[in-house]
């Protein structure tokens, strides 16, 4: 007779193992598998006299729902005589509605995965399986107004930490039984919640294959935000930009899911990714779809001004101050040259220094805490900017390029990486080579840019390749009413590939 | 799997060293020699260039550039001041010339932004200036290029207190003069063209200072052409400029270096506005008066402000002209607000005869009846038809210049002349008559 | 295999030509009347000359006319790789030496020409490195840039233009044909189509004439404004479209040539990159075992190498090269290679 070797549960195979039907064995490797985790609340109980355990983490699930749902209908439970293992089971799982959310569960790594996701857990001696209650009540976040992507007219909410409730708050949006969100976990350790969202007829299949297929891929111990995640979809291109959008913001998520695309949702990050992206949907703001076409037309073409200063003004100023000089007017030349006969250094040297002083104010204005936050402005704009004109350190006309630069790159705060990067270059080949360099670091960019394709669709679409009615949403903002009558999704963008 | 990441690792070590030598040569060549990059306050920066001829047949060549007089980094050009200056050196090629004003500035010269190129009546040859202007680096086709009745150096001396620079007063008269048919075309571009189809001739304006006498009455100079090409600044020149030094830079040259001449006045194309006197102020405006007629790239003759009126209107350069029209004693003035023209290229009788016929639309500056309309209208007519003739009799007849696009109205019109024109231009011309008929509507 | 589209392919055709214009001919041999005259019956020519590429097209549109000969021949196949890459690499040396000529000339204080070319390749490098749907998508938007910058110029200019600047004169016939032969040498489309065309998605045969009318289009546009512009002065102009750039003024702008340098190299390295890539894509189609980026790398270091001396020693312009030796391997690879095995049977798949 084969001898059964009994392999003890602990915290490296607890995964798999099955979980035992003495209630007090089980017990007993919930706490060896979680080292005796203070967290860890064990609660045994007699349901109809049979014993039973209400198992929970601390903080995790909720006490009064728990004393609500879990504890009151289940000390009512009552058989005649002796209640055995399956009475209480069925009761558990087909004769009550102790919550919205049950699950029946036969290993101890479901067990630990639904105790972490704040489920109360009821295990019932004698019995090989348990029954998890989803009465989450950990602390949350209340739903806040986005913070990255402010807005004047639409909706004030933003996404939180909570996967569940972002769930919500796009199911509330997009009321279609074609929109769907398959969830998996991710990290070896982390287990994070990683949630891909799509409607079923606009998506293509290819698109939503592909990137559960990527996310499959990710091979890391945790998952903490939504960077973790983001180079496993963009795909093997290095580039510089990223064909991943990200949004805390619902009604956004929902009018990209509406033009085809897949999102995915990370439990613990209150932004959402968005994929494919095109480049022009950096410009586009769910304010674009509130005011008048008019209007909106030109306020994206402010934006497309706007990056173009960001990225290319101290570049292109020091160029042609140094190299090409003749293209300025007389007046602006000579206040210009003026300008710079009192400043110690060269215009390029000046470029480089405020443009460093500039990242590290606005970094030290993200990193400060709020109460002082306001220090790095009154530095900023007082010591810095008057006193370096007033003392002839640097001249005023660069001051005014980098001011005029710095409110340009607010303007679009998704592209703040690129702009800053890219900024510097053509400072740096715009001094050392003029327009010259500065066309070949715009040519590495433009190419750069132009090979970014992902999920089979061009990075700079509609514009190239380009699709005439797509441009219509890029060029200007086009009425709802035609907006209804012809969509563009992504599939049908010139370019656009098949997966 | 280890030649993969060896293969890989070799990557990035190349990328480095290839990374650090562009670097090292991009940086190399900036730092040092020809390619050395000069920020824009270690240029001079040009607005006009003037270019004078010495006894010797040397060409002293004088620059007016930038020197701002603000006061502070706040108010870097101060436009109550003056902030320009001259310097000027004598060498046997403009190019050395220009060299030598550099050294003595310690500073590269940016000819990007020169707005003026002004020729004193010294230079008789313009073959050389030409040929430079033409392979100059960064001087803009558009750039000024005219005559003064007296040196360059001269001109460009005067300071002047509207306008931030003499020489952008002087693009401003230029321009208007332009509008209204005081000046001809003088852009180095057209210069250039109109040299290389009629071999060698073109029309340069003159520019004059009026000057002002100590009891602060404006005068202008006799206006009657009686320039004399070719003679030099002598040693007792009417004008004494003061010789303070400019910048910094030292070196000795064959004649006087940069000096800013006290004056001041501001542009005016008549009337002598402005005032600004100081000890040695004689200066209170320029003025555009006629023009000098270049021939095989030589000064010929002088054209009136008269005749270059009739140029203007017979080329079709004008957008608003007074015209001057004699009502028994009294003089009346009306305004010709568009001028069209038409041209006919014929031969008769082995003569080519183009017939132009100018339709001028009149504005009225005072009211009139519909006859008294029609009697101005004739005489501004015949005012402005006498203008014509006598820049045909001028440049055809005594100077046998082609300055009224004639070899252009040949080559569209027929075109064996324009061969036999291209053989032998003075013989064509001579058989040229143009005949001018004025069509005015009121 | 179908990567770009119809339009892109035009653009890059196009493109791929209009270089020379900018530069509108650095040595001038002729006058304006002349050389547009064989201008228009060059092109003409060139119409003809395309129709065996596209009979080739149609029977094999998905294998370039290396991979055709190759099948056929293997030793034919590879010497046709070859001289493919030897052609791709003159016609850069000409391009580098033609730009090399441009920086000297009208920015002697800038940068070594040595160094220009040299970024310039770089960069081009990159980009065949990322294939052809970067380099076609880049095109693009250099088109639309090169297409704003070239309006904006004309629209400056439209006051400074006049009738009477026109002096024509009667061409000559020797002239002409010398006109003929070296706007001939600069078809270098013929290189460019025979390997690209199997990456366009539709109606590749049509693009080839969609560029020559467009080519057409701006030339005459070109040279109309020139002429209009600076009249006689063209003739002694070293670059006329340039030269209007100095000429323009806007209120904003004091002169639009610095602004037409971005254009300029942006097309420059649009053509390197893509004959750069024909390059690569020839020599990979004969030497299948070779890694196609090695060819690639090869290929630029060649281009850069070959044009050094002449540049360094500043010999802009080789005559024997740039007209006679050029034009030999166009004829040779793009009209009589295609004429020979266009016959035949096609593959399957014909292209309709």
């Amino acid at each position: 007779m084969e001898q059964k070797t009994v392999v003890k549960v602990n915290e490296n195979n607890y995964e798999t193992a099955l979980i035992s039907k003495s209630l007090k064995q089980a017990l007993l490797d919930l706490k060896i598998i979680s080292g005796k985790t203070m967290d860890l609340n064990i609660m045994e109980v007699e349901i109809s006299e049979h014993k039973c355990a209400v198992v929970s983490i601390e903080g995790m699930a909720s006490t009064s729902s728990m004393a609500e749902l879990i504890y009151r209908p289940l000390m009512e439970f009552r058989v005649k005589g002796y209640a055995t293992e399956d009475d209480v089971f069925k009761f558990l799982t087909k004769q009550s509605l102790l919550s919205a959310e049950r699950k029946i569960l036969t290993t101890y790594g479901e067990v630990f995965l639904t105790l972490f996701s704040g489920f109360a857990v009821v295990f019932i001696d004698g019995c090989d399986k348990c029954v998890a209650y989803g009465i989450q009540g950990f602390d949350k976040r209340s739903i806040e107004e986005p913070t990255s992507d402010g807005n004047l007219n639409g909706a004030h909410e933003g996404f939180i930490e909570t996967i569940r409730t972002n769930i919500s708050l796009i199911r509330r949006r997009l009321k279609t039984p074609k929109l769907r969100f398959d969830m998996q976990q991710i990290g070896s350790d982390s287990k994070t919640d990683v949630c891909v969202a799509y409607i079923t007829d606009k998506a293509p299949q290819g698109v939503i294959d592909k990137v559960k297929e990527n996310l499959n891929k990710i091979n890391l111990d945790t998952i903490i935000t939504t960077g973790y995640v983001e180079p496993f979809l963009q795909g093997k291109h290095k580039s510089l930009f990223s064909n991943v959008l990200s949004t805390d913001r619902p009604d956004a998520f929902c009018a990209k899911l509406n033009e085809g695309r897949v999102g995915i949702l990370v439990d613990g990050v209150p932004l959402a990714l968005i994929c494919p992206s095109l480049f022009i949907e950096n410009f586009q703001t769910i304010d674009d779809y509130v005011n008048k076409p008019f209007y909106t037309t030109y306020i994206r073409w402010i934006k497309y001004i706007a990056f173009f200063l960001a990225i290319a003004l101290p570049g292109l100023c020091v160029a042609i101050a140094t190299n090409h000089p003749e293209i300025l007017t007389h007046k602006f030349l000579m206040n210009l040259a003026a300008s710079e006969e009192v400043t110690p250094y060269s215009f390029f040297f000046e470029a480089v220094i405020i443009t460093i002083m500039y990242e590290l104010m606005r970094e030290a204005g993200i990193r400060l805490p709020k109460a002082i936050g306001g220090a790095v402005s009154i530095v900023g704009a007082l010591i810095i900017g008057d006193a370096a004109v007033s003392s002839s350190l640097v001249s005023a006309p660069l001051l005014i390029v980098i001011g005029l630069t710095a409110t340009a790159s607010f303007v679009i705060p998704n592209l703040n990486p690129q702009t800053s990067i890219f900024r510097m270059l053509f400072i740096l080949t715009g001094g050392f080579a003029g327009l010259f360099g500065i066309t070949l670091c715009f040519a590495f960019m433009l190419i750069n840019i132009s090979a970014l394709e992902n999920y089979g669709v061009p990075y700079n679409a509609p514009i190239s390749p380009f699709t005439f009615r797509a441009m219509r949403d890029v060029v200007t903002r086009p009425s709802f009413l035609k907006l209804g009558k012809s969509k563009t999704i992504v599939e049908d963008l010139n370019g656009a590939k098949k997966i | 799997m280890r030649m993969k990441r060896n293969r890989v690792c070799l990557k990035k070590l190349l990328i480095i060293p290839i990374c650090v030598l562009f670097i090292f040569s991009l940086s190399s060549c900036n730092a040092t020699g020809k390619y050395e990059k000069r920020d824009i306050d270690e240029k001079i920066i040009v607005h006009a260039l003037g270019i004078d001829m010495t006894k010797e047949g040397k060409f002293e060549v004088t620059l007016q550039m930038l020197v701002q007089q603000g006061t502070g980094s706040n108010t870097p050009i101060d436009p109550s001041k003056a902030n320009s200056a001259t310097v000027s050196q004598v060498a046997a090629t403009i190019p050395a010339a220009i060299e030598q004003c550099e050294t003595d500035l310690g500073k590269k010269a940016f000819l990007g932004h020169s707005e003026l190129i002004l020729l004193g009546k010294s230079v008789t040859d313009l073959n050389p200036i030409l040929e430079y202007f033409i392979n100059a680096e960064g001087i803009s086709l558009g750039t000024f290029m005219a005559y003064t009745d007296i040196t360059a150096k001269e001109i460009l001396n005067i300071k002047v207190t509207s306008g931030t620079y003499s020489a952008e007063v002087l693009k401003e008269i230029f321009e208007e003069s332009q509008k209204n048919g005081t000046s001809t075309e003088c852009e180095l571009i057209r210069h250039i063209d109109n040299i290389e189809n009629t071999n060698g001739t073109t029309v340069m304006p003159i520019i004059k200072k009026i000057k002002n006498d100590k009891k602060s009455s404006n005068e202008k100079e006799d206006s009657s052409s009686d320039i004399k090409f070719g003679e030099t600044e002598s040693d007792d020149s009417k004008n004494k400029s003061s010789n303070e030094k400019v910048e910094g830079g030292g070196g000795s040259s064959e004649s006087e270096s940069s000096s800013q001449s006290e004056g001041g006045g501001s542009g005016g194309e008549e009337s002598g506005s402005g005032g600004g006197s100081s000890e040695e102020a004689e200066v209170t405006a320029f003025y555009i008066d006629g023009a000098v007629i270049v021939k095989d790239k030589k000064p010929k003759s002088v054209m009136s402000r008269d005749e270059v009126i009739g140029l203007s209107f017979l080329n079709n350069g004008i957008a608003e002209q007074t015209i001057d029209a004699k009502m028994g004693d009294t003089l009346t003035s009306v305004s010709a607000a568009s001028v069209k023209k038409q041209t006919d290229v014929s031969l008769k009788d082995g003569r080519i005869v183009i017939d132009v016929n100018l339709t001028i639309a009149y504005e009225f500056n005072k009211t009139f009846s519909d006859k008294e309309q029609k009697e101005v209208g004739q005489k501004a007519a015949e005012r402005v038809h006498t203008l014509c003739q006598e820049a045909i009799d001028k440049a055809l007849k005594e100077d046998n210049a082609d300055i009224f696009e004639i070899h252009s109205l040949l080559n569209h019109n027929d075109y064996t002349v324009y061969e036999e024109y291209k053989k032998n231009p003075e013989e064509i011309l001579k058989r040229v008559d143009i005949n001018v008929s004025i069509n005015p509507q009121i | 295999m179908r990567k770009i589209s119809f339009g892109q392919m035009v653009i890059i055709l196009f493109l791929s030509r209009i270089f020379y214009t900018m530069t509108f001919i650095p040595f001038m041999y002729s006058d304006v009347t002349c050389q547009i005259i064989g201008f228009s019956i060059c092109t003409a020519i060139e119409c003809l000359a395309v129709i065996p590429m596209i009979v080739l097209y149609k029977k094999h549109p998905d294998k370039n006319i290396c991979q055709v000969i190759y099948e056929k021949s293997k030793l034919l196949g590879i010497l046709t790789c070859v001289v493919f890459a030897l052609a791709a690499v003159l016609v850069i040396n000409r391009l580098f030496r033609y730009f090399g000529y441009f920086v000297y000339a009208m920015f002697p204080d800038f940068l070594p020409t040595w160094l220009v070319i040299g970024t310039v390749a770089a960069v081009s490098f990159y980009a065949a490195f990322q294939g052809i749907e970067a380099i076609a998508r880049s095109a693009g938007i250099t088109f639309a840039f090169f297409g704003l910058s070239f309006i904006i110029v004309i629209l400056a200019l439209l006051g400074k233009m006049s009738f009477s600047n026109v002096i024509y004169d009667y061409p000559k016939f020797d002239d002409i044909l010398h006109e003929i032969y070296y706007e001939l040498s600069k078809f270098s489309e013929l290189l460019l189509f025979p390997i690209l065309y199997p990456y366009v998605k539709e109606k590749a045969g049509k693009s080839v004439y969609g560029a020559l009318a467009l080519k057409l289009i701006f030339v005459y546009v070109i040279t109309a404004v020139c002429v209009l512009t600076l009249g006689s002065f063209l003739n002694i102009s070293k670059f006329p479209f340039f030269d209007l750039g100095t000429y323009a003024e806007t209120f904003i702008i004091e002169r639009l040539d610095a602004f037409l340098l971005p254009a300029w190299i942006l097309v420059a390295f649009i053509k390197t990159s893509l004959f750069l890539l024909v390059g690569k894509i020839a020599l990979s189609t004969g030497f299948k075992r070779v890694k196609s980026n090695v060819f690639l790398l090869v290929l630029t270091v060649a281009a850069y190498a070959v044009s050094l001396p002449s540049v360094l020693q500043e010999k802009w312009n080789i005559g024997v090269l740039d007209k006679t030796v050029i034009t030999i391997f166009l004829i040779v690879l793009g009209v009589l290679l295609p004429l020979v095995f266009c016959f035949g049977k096609g593959d399957e798949n014909e292209a309709e």
